[in-house]
């Protein structure tokens, strides 16, 4: 699985990019692969490029677990699969977040002398 | 916004295929993607197709070829789990179990002991015949390669072998025929029932699998 980025922190964000793509869905009422990878992109201003070899198995990974469902829609003389959350997915997102916030707080904590957990 | 054309889809179905991709619900996303990105490019900048597409994949033919086979494999082995054990909390699935066992006991009484071991014997062999049929007529039918239909193949072929592992332990080797003809009822009912309950598993998801693919995609 790849995450590619600019600076490279490739192992940081590799464990996140199931959560990232949860999150964005989350956020939309459905997505398709290279619409995910181009909003990444501008979200993040270039800093994160997800490449279609990590993108396809995790998309693939998370609708075999049920936390997303597909559409298959006729787009230009070719098919196009959307992929949106069920019910469990947004349950799970919900999940995963906090799990990050609390990772990234603790982090935070270790990197910064000054920040301190509640 | 320009689109391509039918035929820039079927060379890049084609280039794919011969890349090595040659499962059909793969290759449906690696298509939209590399033939979103070109649109994106002949958008922005005066080339042709061929060279965007040679573009394309100078830069991202790596990631996108480098997808593990053996991860969709596994995905799809999920899927086909996912669908059998719903299939086997239906109420068919004791509706089928009754059918063998009582099936195989109306056998046991109208036929003596030697004839119903004659029978008993047949019975792995009529399991390849059916498996065999089921699978060449679903790969006869299809008009694509699915990841699923492999993995189904495969687990047809541990069904097969488990139907007859379990035929000789309980009917042959352990038990003994004479007096453990329950068990090896039991056992065959139950062997039997996976293997109806897989088959069914397996028209489900080329039905499923033909709707979302061979409705929708390019027509060659």
């Amino acid at each position: 699985m790849y995450v590619c980025s600019i600076m490279r922190p490739t192992n940081l964000y590799k464990g996140s990019l199931n959560t990232i793509i949860l999150k964005l869905l989350s956020t939309h009422d459905k997505m398709y692969g290279y619409e995910i990878t181009q909003k990444v992109k501008a979200i993040t201003k270039g800093e994160l490029h997800i490449t279609e070899g990590a993108l396809y198995p995790s998309l693939h990974k998370l609708e075999a677990e049920g936390l997303l469902e597909v559409e298959f829609v006729k787009v230009n003389n070719r098919t196009r699969k959307y992929y949106r959350l069920t019910e469990q997915g947004t349950k799970e997102t919900m999940r995963k977040l906090e799990a990050l916030e609390n990772y990234i707080k603790t982090m935070r904590a270790l990197v910064s002398p000054k920040f301190r957990l509640e | 916004m320009k689109s391509l054309a039918a035929e820039d889809i079927q060379f890049i179905d084609t280039y794919l295929i011969n890349s090595g991709v040659h499962f059909i619900d793969i290759r449906v996303e690696m298509i939209d993607h590399i033939a979103t990105d070109i649109e994106d490019t002949l958008q922005v900048k005066s080339v042709g197709f061929y060279e965007a597409f040679k573009n394309y994949m100078l830069l991202h033919k790596k990631a996108l070829l480098k997808e593990n086979q053996n991860m969709y494999r596994h995905m799809a082995a999920r899927k086909v789990l996912k669908c059998f054990i719903a299939t086997l909390l239906s109420y068919h699935t004791l509706f089928v179990f009754g059918l063998l066992f009582f099936g195989l006991s109306a056998i046991d009484k109208a036929l003596d002991e030697n004839q119903f071991v004659s029978v008993l014997n047949v019975i792995p062999m009529y399991s390849v015949g059916i498996v065999s049929i089921v699978y060449g007529v679903m790969a006869w039918n299809v008009r694509q390669r699915y990841s699923v239909f492999e993995v189904l193949g495969l687990c047809f072929l541990g069904m097969h072998f488990a139907f007859n592992v379990v035929f000789k332990i309980h009917v042959v080797t352990v038990f003994g025929i004479a007096n453990q003809f329950l068990a090896a009822k039991l056992a065959i009912s139950v062997v039997g029932l996976l293997l109806v309950l897989l088959i069914r598993v397996a028209f489900q998801l080329k039905r499923r699998y033909q709707l979302q693919f061979e409705t929708n995609f390019i027509v060659k």
